[in-house]
């Protein structure tokens, strides 16, 4: 399919704060048809809610949690307006450093858990040396990278 | 409807904490721009009688001895960081008023019973720790100013009260104002508690009871509401936002000397850049400006020089006040001689659109559309993402010392927290 030849972007509308809406070719022709039902790009702010005040954007580095399906270098909404409870992806401080692990209450006693049947490590109680910074809400991954 | 304002206990250490674990429980201090004297100290460094505004070269020793962490200032989090709080803020609120970069004014209705609404100062309190992470306290009032000063109480109280005080009842006003310095008022200075002084005005109760007239012939009309609101009696407009500017100023000092004519030509462009953008933002024009360069304060027979010129017409427009700073630059500067500091102010500010006009300059019909797709362009991407040439681009040498800096870990994906 021949794509539509590049448009220049009028500077005042990256100014003005508007996403841009490229709506068929300026100059001679017919309007574009389409022009009256032109809508926003889709936001991806939107679906991962990074706009509200609680979100926040880790990174993931190694495997820990491979089997739950996050990756090394995969990218994680994190949400602090949760209450961490059973089953929870979240991110702690543990032993002065952020770590991912899943929340998993065994008899009444919450664990950090990781989620990788390769490699074994340590579950941490959740104790009061540990603190859960925040709950995961959804991961973003670049296959290209 | 009562005031209350809410303020982040040792915003900048809190901000640092929240993303570096290792900086928790230990002494810490952020440093102010150019890494020169503490602006934000951990409870652990109070304890180690590090003060506000203690220069860095100073207290070296204290430091070294007991291990004290340091860290640059990182404006980019605690904007951040403040866009934040505020955001939680607006949720419990209709008004949001930012003071300061870690302090809000809103408003809670009053209970039934006259008195403010303590339980839900708390829980503005629990979900701005709950969402952003930041340790916060509260004031309530029926006036702004009282809210403050209750603010003021809240955290020389916070280990007794837990960090809300509530002003609305008229006997615990007159128990506490008793004890209170009137220096400590919000908006009573070191000159004007001075003034206040002979007149037998010690205590902030003394204040309150001050008759309004003779408020007003001590302070002015200004002090005459600020009775008036220590009372419980709402001024309207006592209005407790900086006033419109009158000028502005955009000075830093250099990270290391400057000896040569270039860069101290770009280091005053940028700041000339940096003035104008802050007045466009509040859409003022200036008709005055300062350019200032100078050395070492420490040193004899360092270099010091100014140059003033008049804006005719009143700008905003980079393009002219960056040409005046060069050519500043160029009278200034001495072959052989170092600058450690320079700076630009933009003073007698007016309204964009009212201001004279001038009879022999031609406006630039451009310049409107040009400056707005610019801050536009700037406020998008980042700053400095347009600049004019002069201004050289990237870091330099010359440019403020953040050493220390911690990550931008909110606002660049490159600089986001990882974990393991």
């Amino acid at each position: 399919m021949l794509l539509p030849p590049m448009q220049p972007v009028p500077i005042a509308a990256v100014s003005s704060g508007l996403r841009l809406r490229i709506i068929g070719a300026a100059g001679a022709g017919f309007p574009s048809p389409a022009q009256d039902w032109a809508d926003d790009a889709i936001s991806l702010i939107e679906l991962l809610r990074l706009d509200r005040a609680a979100s926040f954007v880790f990174r993931i580095s190694g495997s820990s949690m491979v089997d739950a399906g996050l990756h090394d270098n995969d990218v994680v909404v994190v949400d602090r307006d949760v209450t961490p409870s059973n089953g929870h992806i979240v991110i702690a401080i543990v032993e002065g450093g952020f770590v991912v692990r899943q929340l998993a209450v065994r008899q009444g006693v919450p664990f950090l858990e990781a989620r990788n049947s390769r490699m074994s490590y340590a579950a941490t109680v959740a104790d009061d040396a540990v603190e859960v910074w925040g709950v995961v809400r959804a991961s973003v991954r670049d296959y290209q990278r | 409807m009562s005031w209350a304002i809410v303020d982040v206990s040792n915003f900048y250490v809190s901000a640092e904490r929240l993303f570096d674990p290792r900086l928790r429980n230990v002494p810490l201090i952020v440093l102010s721009n150019n890494d020169g004297c503490a602006i934000s100290r951990s409870e652990e460094a109070k304890a180690l009688h590090i003060k506000m505004g203690d220069p860095i070269f100073k207290i070296r020793d204290t430091i070294k001895r007991h291990g004290i962490q340091l860290r640059s200032s990182n404006y980019e989090l605690y904007a951040d960081l403040n866009r934040r709080f505020n955001a939680v803020i607006a949720e419990h609120s209709d008004v949001v008023e930012v003071y300061s970069i870690d302090e809000s004014f809103f408003r809670l209705p009053v209970l039934a019973n006259g008195l403010g609404n303590v339980r839900g100062a708390h829980q503005v309190r629990s979900a701005i720790l709950r969402c952003v992470g930041l340790p916060t306290r509260v004031g309530l009032g029926p006036t702004r100013t009282l809210s403050k000063v209750a603010n003021a109480l809240a955290k020389a109280t916070e280990k007794i009260w837990g960090g809300v005080v509530d002003l609305h009842d008229q006997a615990l006003r007159d128990r506490l104002f008793r004890e209170w310095p009137v220096g400590e008022v919000w908006g009573v200075g070191k000159a004007l508690a001075g003034r206040l002084r002979p007149l037998g005005v010690h205590t902030t109760a003394d204040l309150a009871a001050l008759p309004l007239t003779l408020a007003r012939d001590v302070g002015t009309v200004v002090l005459e509401r600020l009775v008036r609101e220590l009372n419980g009696i709402e001024c309207d407009d006592f209005h407790p936002e900086p006033e419109a500017l009158k000028g502005t100023a955009v000075t830093r000092s250099f990270g290391e000397p400057v000896t040569d004519l270039s860069s101290l030509r770009e280091a005053l462009s940028r700041r000339a850049w940096r003035a104008a953008e802050k007045i466009r933002a509040q859409q003022l024009v200036a008709t005055r400006m300062i350019a200032f360069a100078h050395g070492s304060r420490f040193k004899a027979n360092s270099p010091s020089a100014s140059r003033s010129a008049r804006l005719s017409p009143a700008t905003n427009d980079p393009r002219v006040i960056v040409a005046f700073a060069n050519r500043m630059a160029e009278a200034m500067f001495e072959n052989g001689r170092a600058y450690t500091k320079c700076g630009v102010l933009l003073e007698d500010l007016c309204a964009d659109g009212v201001s004279q006009g001038d009879l022999f300059a031609v406006p630039d019909p451009r310049a409107p559309g040009l400056l707005a797709a610019l801050d536009g362009i700037n406020a998008r991407f980042g700053r400095d993402t347009i600049g004019l040439a002069v201004q050289g681009i990237g870091a330099r040498q010359f440019d403020t010392k953040r050493s220390q800096k911690s990550p931008a870990w909110t606002t660049r994906l490159a600089e986001i927290p990882v974990a393991l």
